[in-house]
């Protein structure tokens, strides 16, 4: 059985591949675990016969494997070569799952094991699509963003010409304030009292506002 | 602190302002005859607008004579641009007028601010409308404070009301003032001091009119100038007149329409309104403003013309429907018998809704505001009458708030009983 073990590990190690020490979940002691040249990884389970003669090991199995899709990009499993005519094969097809076959001379692979994209890489492609996506979006308003500053320049050109134009046709129109040197304020004589103030009958009364209490008391 | 000296330094920093709802007239003694004036408003400009960016100036509110270099887009203006002294009363909560009082106030101060060392703060007197609620007055003498807070600018301060300042101005010590604004209309009875219990308010001013002026362009097939407030006013002080009988004057003009046809061109714009068949509603216009009683306005309020109504505004009850004969009538008869008399001889009518036309080719039929007002009295039997048109009337008050100033001393303190004297600042 070790020696049988060692050959299929041989066969797939001559592709090229590279043998990983990784856990997975249903990871038995003689499954393999292979990385290509991709770096796609690939499962190898060694099926005993026993676990082939029995279906609902079998199914047990596949169940188990194809619950590694997310994980792994191949699935193969392996069994021998007497076998793989007895074997009911569609249920491997159907879960994507490659077959191997082996015996003292051979190691071939009959069915090939469809290609899954892991978990990560599905994210990966979804980030990389929304990414995209938000790229392509932010373009576009920077592309506005851009044309309404051309607007706004060109607004702000022509609002500078016409000050120009303005200052050098007049003079300034608007004086708010009164420069602070110029207020000096000087008590009104005789001479210069405001009229509504002269002959005033209400100055006389106004001036005695609070004098006529302090006279009562 | 005080002395001697101190009357003669009030006499010479006495500083009147007058809060007015349109504009807002303002300036020290030393003006002479004719105080400064701004429109009494205030502009909030958008920060977020490009303008204000490349202004580069930082200004929460802007007022004064610089207020039309910052007005950005029409839809903007009816929450950007306040005049908060619409109606003579600001809301106790409308945080954003009361902040455009303190701008212009400062605005004011600021800009007579003298150099000279002696300089110790202005004697201010202030004036606010006759139905101005306590709170208006605490609020005024609250920003005073704030504005000192910031620089000295206010060394005493007083709050007069307007229709004492104009009998001021008008040297009448005992009299009955008739102010008339864009919003409503006061009856004060003034002897030596403001008569309070005595004070009539009607919910009726300048805007009224302008409504019925609206009407009248829609009748007339110009509805769409009757949209814009600035122009129905214009047509209004240009084209309304006050009859002598309002049938009468109808009659005439329906008989006699060349009479009153006029072409009316709005300055400025290529724009004439000709009222044609319905110039004898000009007569309307004028009467409405006085007595709104007449059948003939019942047909205008059907339609949907808002009516004067009654309503309770700060501490005053306003009525809608009263005609300013009546409500003199009313005003001086709550004041002591042996009184009265020398009211009636002395009516004082101020402020712009007062101010109407008397073409002289019409003369016999359209009169003028003081006419009118001795005719409502007769007609309730009362025909000992004298009433005067104030001259002046935009500088009315501003003249009153400086004479008062001027006179009353500066040691007679404020009192929140008789609403008279000096707060002082410092």
């Amino acid at each position: 059985m070790i020696f049988l073990y060692e050959k299929i590990k041989d066969y797939f190690l001559s592709k090229g591949w590279k043998e990983l020490k990784k856990e997975f979940k249903y990871k038995k002691e003689l499954d393999f675990i292979f990385k290509d040249e991709l770096d796609s990884i690939i499962f190898v389970r060694i099926l005993s016969k026993d676990e082939l003669i029995d279906r609902n090991s079998l199914l047990e199995n596949i169940l188990e494997l194809f619950s590694l899709k997310e994980e792994v990009n191949k699935i193969y499993i392996a069994m021998p070569k007497v076998y793989v005519s007895i074997i009911d094969s569609s249920p491997f097809e159907e879960y994507g799952i490659g077959i191997i076959s082996y015996d003292e001379k051979k190691v071939m692979e009959i069915s090939p094991a469809k290609f899954f994209k892991t978990k990560s890489k599905i994210e990966e492609e979804k980030m990389e699509k929304l990414i995209s996506f938000e790229t392509l979006k932010l373009k576009e308003e920077l592309d506005n963003i851009k044309k309404r500053l051309i607007n706004l320049e060109e607004m702000v050109q022509s609002l500078n010409n016409e000050i120009k134009i303005l200052k050098s046709q007049s003079k300034p129109i608007i004086e708010t304030k009164i420069s602070k040197e110029e207020i000096i304020i000087t008590p009104p004589s005789s001479e210069n009292i405001p009229s509504f103030l002269k002959d005033n009958p209400w100055i006389e009364i106004l001036a005695k506002r609070g004098r006529e209490e302090k006279i009562a008391v | 602190m005080y002395g001697m000296n101190e009357e003669e330094y009030k006499k010479i920093y006495v500083f009147g302002a007058d809060y007015g709802t349109s504009d807002f007239k303002y300036g020290p003694i030393a003006c002479g005859e004719k105080p400064e004036k701004i429109e009494n408003r205030g502009y909030f400009p958008d920060k977020s607008s490009i303008m204000y960016k490349i202004t580069g100036i930082e200004k929460d509110i802007v007022v004064g004579k610089d207020i039309p270099l910052y007005l950005e887009a029409r839809e903007d203006l009816s929450t950007r641009l306040i005049y908060p002294m619409r109606n003579g009363i600001i809301d106790k909560n409308d945080e954003k007028s009361w902040r455009i009082v303190k701008e212009i106030s400062k605005y004011a101060l600021e800009s007579f601010k003298p150099i000279e060392e002696k300089f110790k703060g202005f004697y201010l007197v202030a004036s606010l409308s006759a139905i101005a609620p306590k709170y208006m007055y605490e609020k005024l003498f609250e920003i005073y404070d704030d504005i000192n807070k910031e620089e000295k600018l206010i060394r005493a301060a007083t709050i007069i009301p307007q229709t004492l300042a104009v009998a001021i101005s008008h040297k009448v010590p005992t009299c009955v003032v008739v102010e008339s604004g864009h919003g409503n209309t006061q009856v004060c009875p003034i002897s030596r001091y403001p008569i309070r219990n005595a004070i009539l308010a009607i919910n009726r001013g300048g805007g009224d009119a302008n409504a019925l002026t609206a009407e009248i362009l829609k009748d007339s097939g110009y509805g769409d100038l009757a949209k814009e407030e600035i122009v129905v006013r214009k047509i209004k002080e240009d084209l309304g007149l006050v009859p002598r009988d309002l049938d009468k004057a109808i009659e005439y003009a329906k008989k006699n329409p060349e009479k009153f046809i006029t072409k009316y061109k709005i300055p400025g714009t290529r724009i004439i309104v000709n009222l044609d068949n319905y110039s004898w509603t000009r007569f309307l216009i004028g009467e409405y403003v006085f007595n709104p009683n007449h059948e003939i306005f019942q047909s205008y309020f059907r339609r949907g013309m808002p009516k004067p109504s009654d309503v309770k505004i700060g501490d005053f009850y306003f009525r809608g429907m009263l005609d300013f004969g009546e409500a003199i009538a009313e005003s001086i008869e709550k004041c002591p018998v042996e009184l009265q008399p020398y009211l009636y001889k002395q009516i004082l009518l101020s402020g712009g809704n007062f101010n109407w036309n008397v073409p002289e080719q019409l003369k016999d039929i359209a009169i003028d505001s003081a006419t009118k007002i001795k005719l409502l009295l007769e007609e309730k039997g009362i025909k000992d009458t004298n009433v005067i048109l104030t001259e002046n009337p935009q500088f009315s008050v501003w003249r009153g708030c400086i004479v008062y100033g001027y006179a009353v001393p500066y040691d007679y303190t404020w009192s929140w009983d008789r609403m008279e004297g000096w707060l002082k600042y410092y």
